[in-house]
């Protein structure tokens, strides 16, 4: 036996960019409840808007099945004395289950044999359980915002207003913080009944559907879209809004309506992402173009009935204009000027107390950009110095002032309008990406080059002083310009070594006087770089603590690094190189200050044969680093292997001569040195050996 | 309807359900959430209901008087309710009706604003409240104010009075409203504003911006160590407007900023914090109200 289930919350209306989220994830959450729960259903269904959550659930089991369950008791020891006889403590317990002492089992667990009843559980009726079910239900969605609004510390993600739940045509009597729900719904807020009655989830559907409330979100958005199609047809156009912009829409409202909306032709001649941002951001309006012409109308939505009087339309028009207004003021101020004069103007604006201004800062972006463009082999020197010292200029135009958004688009387009080569306009807008996770990296190398400098400059000069991010606390997104700076040089394979860059341009931050040092920012970003690999490049955590440990500053080398361990690790002549290598590496461990030795001093036959080995590849090595002959590099440390382990096996390292000792100590630290070409290989996990190493403290949980 | 008759139907209003009719606080504000009556008034468990008109000041929101909707001094009509009663968003509604406006006939959002006054260490959630995509309100519920978390939660209503104004008159611009019979909203702030704006954005002098921030905020650390809560809380308002200066100005970066709005925050929070000790030093002796 089963009946339809339906549950609808109430709420004071929901930010609409969440609501699909919440109202999915209900129906989830529903569906989970009623499978712990033994209750059957045929499907659950989400409908979801900004003033309610609806779950139906179809063909909900009327009971849940009664199932058997083996309670655990006293201890076999506790329930018979030595002669077999029952206590009271056996008899206590099978009297509370309603059993004599011989239905007992006796079952072996880990700590020893118990006694164990076995208990019939009755189902429950499902409208009872529901009475419990339901306000779990719905203190289980996790929200991604969530605020009080009475005494009873409920929280949610708007206030609460109504609990309507019918179980066929039962209605579910359930408390939840202060309220009680009630077979009563309410329409849309102007266009509704405030209190609608409902005793039927079909009369509930009926009732919303007469008093303006679509509840069906695709039907919501398809009204939208169809609107906007039409709109565009009839002008012979695009409209230009977004999926998530469409959806987000039609989760704002209960029944969207379109109304069309026009403003003056003179508007035109502003840029059309200026023209989109007013109307988009600003008003979730939604502009049309002809190819790459905007046209002068736009569509919003109302909530409720068409707008039979045109006073919506002249309203929506009044706050286009006004804005469009407040736009081309902002244009038409900032474009009596060169950007190059706003560039100036940077002189006069803090950046930060101890980094100076922000022309302070661009005059260091400058320096890094050009360096990093030789560096980088980039031919554009003097674009890539021109769009450094444009690139931040208009912050202080009054169009970013509005649309903080526009940065870099705005100077993208005043540079062009000033005739500035299209390859520094384009560096311009492209500098600040890649600005959050999942951004491209800037196409062209004048951007590449500015883009780098910019995030180096203020990475290195925020840590200088100290301002480093820390725990969940990155207010100047530290980690997010170091990781950009990472992705650059790895799709862009850059042959850079970031951190010899850093130290020749040391002197840029002389100013600071005493400062933090560059060691404390080779270890960020090797952090960072830790990170983008392991989770961008899934490179395994042990092969990056191997080539990490060196410290390589060149980031695309270390991942060509990484990725030529991880094709050799399988192989068995390597697992047991890194048998041997480990060893050479564990006892040199707290001695790595020894570097001086004497080959004349060696007294062991397999010293002498691991001397000469090493020369060998030693000078074959040093052919192929410059050419990043990994495998090759490979080929040449594993014919060290035999030499070591005979070695090992020979020669007492740790000999009680002191000078010998230490002679051999040295020699050590010159073979691990050699390794190092490409990393700390005893980091690396292979079969019959556990590296030591610790893993670093951002490591992942083994699964 | 006058813009003076909007502004005394809401004093009626709320009056008739049962607020306190406060007065402006005379201190330089960005919003009526800094008057002693919400900052203070929200902290602690008594209830408190309470409405005024503020004067408030956004210095990078003046256009010289040439945008029809953007000012950089205007009047917002607070209310504060503490509790925040369950039929919030009907009051509100009501209100609206009760000057005339019938919303039936616009597009009426409650549109997600998640409020946040940082120089207050203040947060809420809530709408603003968009008429024909005009926002003309902030609706929110309060969570913490002076990074003290609230209980019980207060409703805050506040009213953009030009833009409400604007839509009973039906005028294009807020300098055209009739303030009364014979003068308009122009007629009483137009050269006010130009005047203000020219200051604000081209010759206020940032270096004596910078020197009173200093000096008040160093003011304001010294009425804390006397225990001197409103004085301290008057010169913590005095640096949040010389910030708002200071930013008009354009005299402070993006990194700045956050140091700068930091300064102001801590202390708020420190008002907030002298304020709840004293409510508790006096719960143990007998009740007591808000002075303000």
């Amino acid at each position: 036996m089963s009946r339809d289930f339906l549950l609808e919350i109430g709420v004071e209306e929901i930010p609409p960019k969440v609501v699909p989220e919440l109202g999915q994830q209900l129906a989830t959450l529903a569906q989970e409840l009623f499978r712990e729960n033994r209750l059957e259903f045929e499907s659950v269904n989400a409908y979801y808007g900004p003033r309610r959550l609806t779950v139906l659930a179809k063909n909900l089991s009327e009971q849940q099945p009664d199932i058997e369950r083996e309670v655990k008791g006293p201890a076999k020891k506790a329930g018979f004395d030595p002669q077999g006889l029952p206590t009271k403590a056996a008899e206590g317990f099978a009297r509370s289950k309603g059993l004599s002492v011989s239905d007992l089992m006796v079952k072996k667990t880990d700590e020893g044999e118990y006694l164990y009843a076995r208990e019939l559980v009755k189902g429950q009726r499902t409208p009872e359980l529901l009475i419990e079910l339901l306000p779990a239900l719905i203190k289980k969605v996790s929200l991604p915002e969530t605020m009080r609004w009475d005494d009873s510390g409920l929280r949610f993600i708007r206030p609460i207003r109504w609990l309507l739940a019918l179980y066929g045509e039962e209605s579910i009597k359930f408390t939840l913080g202060r309220l009680e729900s009630a077979p009563a719904t309410q329409g849309n807020r102007f266009f509704g009944q405030r209190k609608i009655s409902v005793k039927t989830i079909s009369e509930y559907f009926e009732k919303l559907e007469a008093n303006g409330v679509i509840y069906d979100q695709a039907k919501r958005l398809q009204i939208v879209k169809d609107a906007l199609l039409q709109h565009a047809a009839q002008f012979k156009a695009k409209h230009t809004a977004t999926e998530s912009l469409l959806e987000e829409i039609a989760n704002q409202m209960e029944h969207p309506t379109a109304v069309l909306g026009k403003f003056p032709q003179e508007y035109l001649s502003l840029p059309k992402e200026v023209l989109a941002s007013t109307l988009i951001e600003h008003q979730k309006f939604v502009p049309f173009v002809t190819g790459d012409q905007a046209l002068p109308y736009f569509v919003g939505f109302r909530d409720g009935p068409e707008d039979t009087e045109g006073t919506i339309k002249a309203g929506y028009e009044r706050i286009v204009k006004a804005r469009l207004f407040d736009a081309r003021f902002f244009f038409e101020n900032d474009r009596k000027r060169k950007l190059s004069d706003f560039a100036k103007d940077l002189r006069s604006v803090v950046y930060q107390e101890k980094l100076g201004t922000i022309w302070d800062k661009v005059e260091r972006t400058r320096r890094w950009a050009v360096e990093i463009g030789k560096r980088a082999g980039f031919e554009q020197l003097p674009e890539i110095d021109k769009t450094a010292f444009l690139c931040k200029a208009d912050l202080v135009t009054a169009m970013v002032g509005e649309f903080p958004d526009l940065e870099g688009i705005v100077g993208d387009i005043y540079a062009t309008l000033d005739r500035e080569p299209s390859e520094v306009a384009q560096g311009i807008r492209e500098h600040y990406l890649p600005k959050n996770a999942g951004d491209p990296i800037p196409e062209s190398v004048v951007g590449t080059a500015v883009s780098l400098a910019d995030k180096l400059d203020t990475v290195v000069s925020s840590l200088l002083i100290g301002d480093a991010p820390t725990g969940s606390r990155d207010p100047f997104g530290l980690r997010r310009k170091a990781n950009g700076v990472i992705k650059i040089a790895l799709e862009r394979e850059l042959n850079i070594d970031f951190f010899q860059l850093m130290r020749d341009t040391e002197e840029l931050y002389s100013f600071l006087g005493k400062h933090k040092g560059f060691e404390s920012i080779e270890e960020f970003f090797s952090e960072r770089l830790y990170q983008v690999l392991l989770q961008e490049c899934n490179v395994p955590y042990d092969i990056l603590n191997a080539v990490l440990a060196t410290r390589d500053g060149n980031f695309a080398r270390v991942l060509r690094k990484a990725r030529s361990l991880e094709k050799i690790r399988g192989q068995k002549e390597f697992t047991e190189l890194v048998i041997g290598f480990s060893r050479a590496r564990n006892i040199t461990q707290g001695h790595s200050s020894i570097k001086e030795f004497d080959s004349q001093l060696f007294k062991d036959e397999a010293e002498r044969d691991l001397w000469r080995a090493y020369l060998k590849a030693e000078s074959q090595i040093a052919k192929l680093a410059p050419k990043e002959d990994y495998a090759g590099i490979i080929e040449q440390l594993l014919k060290l292997k035999a030499p070591i382990d005979t070695y090992f096996d020979a020669v007492l390292v740790m000999a009680p001569d002191r000078e010998l000792r230490q002679n051999r100590l040295g020699f050590l630290n010159k073979l691990v040195s050699l390794f190092f070409t490409l990393g700390d290989l005893s980091k690396i996990v292979v079969e019959g050996q556990t590296p030591e190493t610790e893993l670093k403290k951002n490591a992942p949980r083994k699964s | 309807m006058y813009f003076q008759d909007l502004l005394l139907r809401l004093e009626e209003f709320w009056r008739s359900q049962g607020c306190l009719i406060q007065q402006p606080f005379d201190i330089e504000v960005g919003a009526g959430t800094f008057h002693p009556s919400t900052f203070f008034g929200v902290l602690g468990p008594k209830p408190w209901k309470v409405a005024y008109v503020q004067p408030s000041r956004r210095p990078v929101d003046g256009r010289y008087g040439d945008n029809p909707l953007r000012m950089a001094f205007y009047y917002q009509y607070q209310v504060i309710l503490k509790p925040a009663p369950d039929d919030l968003q009907d009051l509100y509604l009501e209100s609206l009706a009760y000057l005339g406006l019938d919303v039936r006939k616009h597009d009426f959002k409650f549109e997600k604003d998640d409020w946040k006054s940082p120089t207050q260490g203040a947060w809420g959630l809530g709408w603003q409240v968009a008429l024909d995509g005009m926002e003309v309100s902030q609706f929110t519920y309060f969570q913490q104010m002076g990074g003290i978390d609230l209980n019980p939660v207060t409703g805050e209503l506040t009213y953009g009075t030009e833009r409400l104004s604007m839509f009973l008159q039906g005028v294009e611009s807020a300098f055209d409203l009739k303030w009364n019979s014979d003068h308009t909203y122009g007629d009483v702030l137009l050269e006010y504003e130009k005047d203000r704006c020219a200051y604000n954005f081209e010759k206020s002098t940032a270096e004596m911006l910078f020197k009173a921030f200093d000096l008040y905020e160093a003011e304001a650390k010294s009425c804390l160590k006397n225990n001197l809560v409103y004085p301290a809380y008057e010169c913590t308002c005095k640096c949040s407007n010389l910030f708002n200066l200071l930013d008009a100005r354009r005299a402070i970066s993006v990194t700045e900023r956050e140091r700068f709005m930091q300064r102001v925050q801590d202390l708020s929070k420190n008002c907030a914090r002298a304020y709840v000790k004293r409510l508790k030093a006096a719960e143990a002796s007998e009740p007591a109200q808000p002075a303000l």
